[in-house]
């Protein structure tokens, strides 16, 4: 039985460890120490970002039909340490030397994508995996998903170029990762990662944690296991250690101080970037961007707050759990109510993402000009917001928390989620009136009123305020 | 497939059950658990171990099999010699698989690892491109293979080495040590991978006669601790979990998950997950893994759980045991097609009901043997995780706690 006395102290304790409102606890095993580390994650959020490069560097259509596209995208999907620890990454920001050495075994050691993808760690939820048909057999997976989009570079990249009619005249497209039927491959990827990896671990493992049984210290390291798990899920968030300490210009790259203005910040001082703590990775910045849009607006949201202090929060129970060696039934529905909280916000940073692709792609079918492209930018822009949206949308499913699994809102559970991904289907709606190669029923006219429906679903599911849902 | 059961003459022990039921057995009072222990170390693990130290140093002798055919290599004598080192191979992987079912002990501990050089663990995939690597950085003074990750090493290592018929490597274009690997003279790469495999068979064979050193009484003596007569529950236990590799790694990993009988495979089967990729000998691991679980189960001739649980009064048990691992056995036999290739077909067939037919009733319907003895090994496991651990009084392994079947 611990005293008021003790739970005071242990409190006293956690209190003192915090610094300031950063995500910062230091250990209960050595009040000198940090009892902070996810270099695991961020170690998988830089091989997402390393992977987009190489993608980025694939060389205009058609490549070489020798080259190993796939082998090269494996090299991050799959990636080995035992062969390439020693290997440059290719993560840089442009003039800020980072804190971490230059190769991958400088951020960590053992770690992969495709060994915490949702499927393979954790088990899919509910046992299955929807939202994508095309070249998925019955009983698809999302490793099985990215290894067709894999396949599908490769295929395109070895392809000759896409020809197009624009209003303009006719275009000729030679970038390697997109398809005729208006795919774009390297935002599908990126995104889709994000879901399957990121967000699934995050809040499907970690943020399940059976944090009153995880409350004993791992092994000889500096923290509880639940402390761990818990900083294991923000890593995956990806927000730097003083995310608050940011503008929502500056968390979404777009202005503000000189020293913030890119997302990251030499918090310390000591001229490098720490990547573990003063960088901004996937959807920490989704959620200041989202914010940015409802700015000025009636009800504008505050998603960086709420999902912050979530983490925060939760964070700093554990750690006086932690000093306390106890952990009360009164910590105990704090901390899920806080795991709920950053789970259903970081939800919604995504889900307002896919919100902000699906008005970008109505713009988009706007901008068509009697059945054509205005341009070859039109047929790109709708490529790259179409893939972003869907991309994105295909991680709502891996999230325990989510409204469309908790039942928590009246008239949405997973089949409203099922709906919304069908309505956008696994390709745009071109100007022609096709989609994915065939003819679509009711062409531009009637895809752009599926895609309405399935934002108003998701301004249900989230209840999003309407101005904001058409503002994003 | 002959079985090859060596039946030892045991000084340990007598015992048995089988054709014995006349012979009396004790209480469990009464029961020699000693006994039990000092016939399974001294006649089955012990000298398993002695014949994988054997083959594994014979492997590794420059002037062996392996080192035959490195000096071979480009000459008249290429295929034969290849041949002999394949076989060498071979008869050490077999060795090496009758331990797997009693990983306990010195060859269990994770502070020495040696275990993982023998052969990678069960939940990492083998890396050939690290393997190809290391055949690139090994022509470096300062090589070191034991910096070299376990999944790289071990018999999986040598097998890709001797038995994989392409000689182009296997990484990705960032690795730069392969990037001109496919341009060299095909002599010059089977040397340098030849060279490679003699350095892993030698840290195979260091392993293997470490394992067996930790076990001799001249050695670190983990007998004595083994056979000792207050320690008769932990030890019980530690077979006991030894034996479960029979579920948890030959039903789900090494069958279900390549038949599409397992939640890790999510197709209609996963051919690339056989654990044998290039011999084909996959079935033959399974067949070694039945045979070691059937001596632990039996001891031969000495004492060990059958004698055990007969002396419970259920003799009845061990018996079903045994007939449900030589129905398995019996099956093997007569099992031409390699395991790779009837998972290809079924993949290619789209169908998995022939599959899910023979696992489920592997008496009668055999139309795919492999999951037919998939099917007889869920008959053993599921006698192995009720009745077996109710007799003789021990946990399930944490690694089997669920069935994912």
């Amino acid at each position: 039985m611990v005293s008021k006395l003790g739970r005071l102290a242990a409190v006293t304790l956690a209190v003192a460890a915090v610094s300031g409102c950063k995500y910062s606890f230091k250990s209960a095993y050595d009040k000198g120490e940090s009892g902070v580390t996810y270099s695991g994650q961020v170690m998988r959020h830089l091989l997402i970002e390393d992977l987009v490069d190489e993608l980025l560097a694939l060389p205009p259509r058609p490549v070489a039909a020798s080259t190993d596209v796939v082998g090269q995208l494996d090299f991050y999907f799959d990636f080995d340490s035992g062969t390439s620890d020693a290997l440059p990454y290719s993560f840089a920001l442009d003039g800020q030397p980072l804190l971490q050495g230059g190769n991958y075994g400088d951020v960590d050691t053992g770690k992969n994508l495709v060994g915490k993808i949702a499927g393979n760690d954790p088990a899919l939820l509910g046992g299955e995996f929807f939202g994508w048909e095309a070249g998925m057999d019955a009983d698809p997976t999302p490793e099985e998903l990215v290894d067709y989009y894999f396949a599908q570079v490769d295929a395109e990249a070895k392809s000759a170029p896409i020809d197009i009619l624009t209003a303009g005249g006719p275009a000729s497209i030679t970038t390697p990762y997109l398809s005729a039927t208006g795919l774009d491959y390297r935002q599908l990827i990126q995104k889709f990662l994000l879901g399957a990896v990121a967000f699934s671990q995050g809040t499907a493992d970690y943020l399940q944690t059976d944090f009153r049984a995880a409350n004993v210290q791992e092994d000889d390291n500096l923290y509880t296991e639940g402390e761990h798990n818990w900083d294991e899920a923000f890593g995956y968030f990806g927000a730097a250690r003083n995310y608050p300490a940011y503008t929502d210009d500056e968390l979404a790259s777009a202005g503000g101080r000189g020293a913030w203005a890119n997302g990251y910040h030499d918090a310390n001082g000591d001229g490098l970037i720490d990547l573990n703590s003063e960088y901004n990775f996937g959807n920490s910045t989704n959620c200041a961007k989202r914010d940015r849009g409802t700015a000025g607006n009636t009800n504008p949201t505050e998603f960086t707050t709420d999902v912050f202090n979530a983490f925060f929060y939760g964070r700093f129970a554990l750690n006086a759990a932690a000093n306390l060696n106890a952990l009360g039934n009164t910590e105990v529905v704090l901390i899920g109510a806080m795991a709920e909280q950053a789970a259903v916000t970081w939800e919604k940073c995504i889900s307002a993402t896919v919100v902000h692709y699906i008005n970008d792609v109505s713009a988009d079918m706007d901008s068509f000009v009697d059945g054509q492209f205005a341009d070859e930018a039109n047929f790109t822009d709708l490529a790259k917001h179409w893939a972003e949206m869907k991309g994105f949308a295909l991680g709502l499913q891996f999230n325990p928390y989510s409204p469309f699994r908790s039942g928590k809102v009246q008239g949405i559970d997973l089949d409203s989620l099922k709906e919304i991904l069908a309505l956008m289907g696994d390709a745009p709606v071109l100007p022609d009136g096709t989609q994915g190669g065939e003819a679509f029923a009711g062409g531009v006219t009637q895809y752009r009123s599926d895609l309405q429906t399935a934002r108003d679903l998701l301004q249900a599911a989230y209840q999003f305020d309407p101005e904001n849902v058409a503002g994003w | 497939m002959a079985l090859g059961l060596t039946l030892l003459c045991a000084c340990t022990g007598g015992g048995g059950s089988g054709d014995d039921e006349a012979v009396p057995v004790a209480s469990p009072e009464q029961f020699d658990y000693f006994g039990m222990f000092v016939n399974l170390a001294d006649e089955v693990i012990v000298p398993n171990y002695r014949q994988l130290a054997t083959n594994t140093a014979a492997l590794a002798d420059p002037t062996g099999p392996l080192g035959d055919y490195c000096a071979a290599i480009d000459t008249e004598e290429e295929a034969a010699a290849l041949d002999t080192a394949r076989l060498a191979w071979r008869d050490a992987m077999g060795l090496l698989q009758e331990s797997e079912v009693h990983q306990l002990g010195p060859v269990a501990d994770e502070n020495t690892g040696l275990h993982d050089r023998l052969i990678k663990p069960a939940d990492t995939n083998f890396s050939a491109c690290g393997v190809d690597q290391s055949v690139v950085l090994g022509r470096e003074p300062d090589f070191d293979l034991s910096t070299r990750l376990v999944n790289q090493k071990g018999m999986g290592a040598l097998e890709y080495l001797l038995f994989n018929e392409s000689l182009a490597h296997n990484c990705p274009a960032q690795i730069p040590e392969t990037r001109d690997w496919n341009e060299r003279s095909e002599a010059q790469r089977k040397r340098w991978r030849c060279d490679h495999a003699l350095r892993i068979a030698a840290d195979v064979a260091e392993a293997a006669d470490a394992v067996l050193q930790a076990w001799l009484p001249e050695g670190g003596n983990y007998r004595a601790e083994f056979a000792h007569p207050d320690q008769h529950e932990a030890v019980i236990g530690l077979l006991s979990d030894g034996l479960f590799y029979i579920e948890s790694d030959v039903k789900d990993r090494k069958l279900g998950s390549v038949l599409g009988l397992h939640n890790t495979c999510s197709q209609v089967a996963c051919p690339d997950r056989v654990e044998s990729l290039w011999s084909a000998l996959s079935l033959d691991n399974i067949q070694r893994n039945l045979i070691s679980y059937r001596r632990i189960l039996t001891g031969d001739e000495g004492l060990s759980f059958d004698d055990m649980i007969a002396s419970l009064g259920l003799p009845g048990i061990a018996e079903r045991m045994v007939a449900q691992v030589d129905d398995a056995l019996a099956l093997l036999d007569t099992i031409d097609t390699p395991l790779k290739i009837q998972a290809q077909e079924l993949l290619e067939s789209g169908q998995a009901d022939g599959c899910v037919n023979s696992a489920a009733n592997p008496d009668t319907t055999q139309t795919v043997s492999a999951c037919a003895l998939h099917g007889y090994l869920k008959h053993i496991t599921d006698t192995l995780r009720t009745d077996f651990v109710t007799a003789v009084d021990v946990d399930l392994p944490d690694r089997v706690q669920s069935d994912n079947d």
